[in-house]
């Protein structure tokens, strides 16, 4: 098993745990193989052992009950679990069949959208449950945003953000969704007027232009779109573009319009999203190569990315990234956050250390000392502009 | 080997091995530097080191090796204590043992 396939089975088996604890997990193994020497991934594999065992292992050492995760596997592989003799082949639920390795979801190589297909349903039952578990509380989340947002509408001032959204679209929020604050999403904001599955070639760009309205990214194993407001499905477009990617277009002006995109990782190499007069970008917790995000006028947000060049820009609006980390194939060069009239907030895995900063702030313009002498040192870029305060972690793992 | 090396044993071990580095030292190397006195086969040391961590024996620092980051371990204070206490308990535990394979303990 070479180093990208051992590190997402290995990926695919820590699903219980935190993504820091994740992050922190896979950081180490890559190290492992990274130390080991490129020639020697395939050995380095056999030395660390069975992805499955060392996941069991890294699980119970942070205090999960490895058994509770693996209900739907067989009685051959329990007492796998228990006999460590017992040697790896015998491991029908966790290992694939006998034949050659199936390429990994991840491993790009061998990466193609009707292979992605494939690689969905190899997944264990237990992983199943916990992408149910996952969604459910994805679900939650947006019920809890949504209704925060119809409370912010109902209320008097509103927030900068919304303004206009409460202006043109108050009417609609009285008739339909202010009575029932939890109702669900679709009713909030107006009905499903598009969806639709997209395809994930696993290079490429996806486009994603709206003229307005808010733009929020989810992980998952389906890939897919969907749209909602009070508009037509007409205002919906999507096409092939002519290397491997996808555009997705949305004329709607209406404000309330939603697109809400469920991508797995690395469906496609860059994802660029543009908003050109107003609406909200959440980025969610994209796992991309390349991430840029427009809007005119609103604020972009992310739970934990994982990308190699992200660029974050809003013209009227803040920036606020929970974490960007390290993907499994790749690790951060290069971070652009541009909120030229509002602030930016962002956390970031890689010591501070690793950073090669320009920061133009009220303040004044913060840049990195120039006693940069050891060449490799420094092998990460930062570059942010914000009106307001500039607040940024380092070393968060 | 007939005798398995439980989790205190497997701490005691690594914390000896990252205590011989002055300024730390990876996680590979750890690997490599126990299997010289230890067969892991099928073991890895991730949540020895963890555990280490998370019980304030060990501090870790990431630093830029080639371009990429390298976690370093490091012994605290508190890794110095627990390891000279291992020590000593081990001293005590094979001297017993070894005067009773050697016939001196009536």
């Amino acid at each position: 098993m070479r180093k990208y396939a051992y590190l997402a089975r290995l990926e695919e088996m820590l699903a219980p745990l935190s993504a820091q604890e994740l992050q922190e997990a896979l950081n180490y193994y890559e190290e492992y193989f990274d130390a080991a020497g490129n020639e020697n991934e395939e050995k380095t594999a056999e030395e660390l052992g069975d992805p499955a065992k060392v996941a069991r292992k890294i699980l119970e050492g942070e205090g999960i009950d490895p058994s509770s995760q693996e209900e739907g596997t067989s009685p051959a592989e329990e007492k796998a679990q228990e006999t460590a003799e017992v040697p790896p082949q015998q491991e029908p639920a966790v290992t694939p069949p006998a034949g050659p390795e199936p390429p990994p979801v991840e491993d790009p190589e061998h990466y193609s959208g009707t292979e992605t297909g494939a690689a969905t349903k190899k997944h264990k039952p237990y992983t199943k449950r916990l992408w149910l578990v996952f969604w459910l509380l994805v679900a939650l989340a947006l019920v809890v945003q949504v209704s925060v947002l119809l409370l912010g509408l109902g209320g008097r001032g509103g927030n900068s953000d919304f303004e206009v959204a409460e202006s043109t679209a108050v009417s609609y929020q009285e008739e339909t969704a202010l009575a029932t604050e939890t109702a669900s999403v679709q009713q909030d904001a107006g009905k499903i007027i598009y969806s639709s599955a997209l395809d994930t070639p696993g290079k490429g760009t996806l486009f994603v232009n709206l003229s307005c309205g808010n733009v929020a990214f989810k992980t998952g194993d389906q890939a897919e779109i969907e749209v909602s407001g009070y508009d037509h499905a007409s205002t919906v477009s999507y096409g092939k573009t002519v290397d491997y990617g996808y555009t997705l277009s949305c004329d709607s002006a209406d404000p309330d319009t939603h697109v809400t995109i469920t991508l797995p990782a690395d469906a496609y190499n860059k994802v660029a999203v543009s908003v050109s007069t107003q609406g909200a970008i959440e980025l969610g917790n994209l796992k991309i190569r390349e991430i840029s995000a427009y809007t005119a006028n609103g604020s972009i947000q992310s739970g934990v990315l994982r990308t190699e060049h992200l660029r974050a820009a809003t013209d009227l609006g803040n920036i606020w990234l929970e974490k960007v980390s390290d993907g499994v194939k790749y690790q951060v060069e290069q971070v652009e956050l541009l909120a030229p009239t509002g602030y930016v907030a962002a956390s970031f895995a890689a010591a501070e250390d690793q950073w090669q900063k320009e920061i133009s702030a009220p303040e004044g313009l913060e840049q990195a000392m120039g006693e940069n002498t050891e060449s490799t040192k420094y092998f990460r870029t930062l570059r942010v502009v914000a009106a307001d305060a500039v607040t940024l972690e380092y070393g968060i793992t | 080997m007939a005798f398995n090396t439980g989790a205190a044993l497997l701490d005691a071990i690594v914390l000896a091995v990252v205590a011989r580095e002055e300024h730390g030292t990876y996680g590979y190397k750890i690997t490599q530097e126990v299997r010289q006195v230890l067969d892991l086969s099928e073991s890895t040391l991730y949540p020895v080191l963890r555990r280490l961590q998370k019980d304030g024996c060990l501090t870790v620092r990431d630093e830029a090796y080639n371009g990429r980051n390298r976690r370093y371990y490091e012994v605290t204070a508190a890794g110095r204590t627990r390891l000279a206490e291992f020590r000593a308990e081990w001293d005590a535990y094979t001297s017993q043992i070894n005067k009773l394979f050697k016939g001196e303990l009536s």
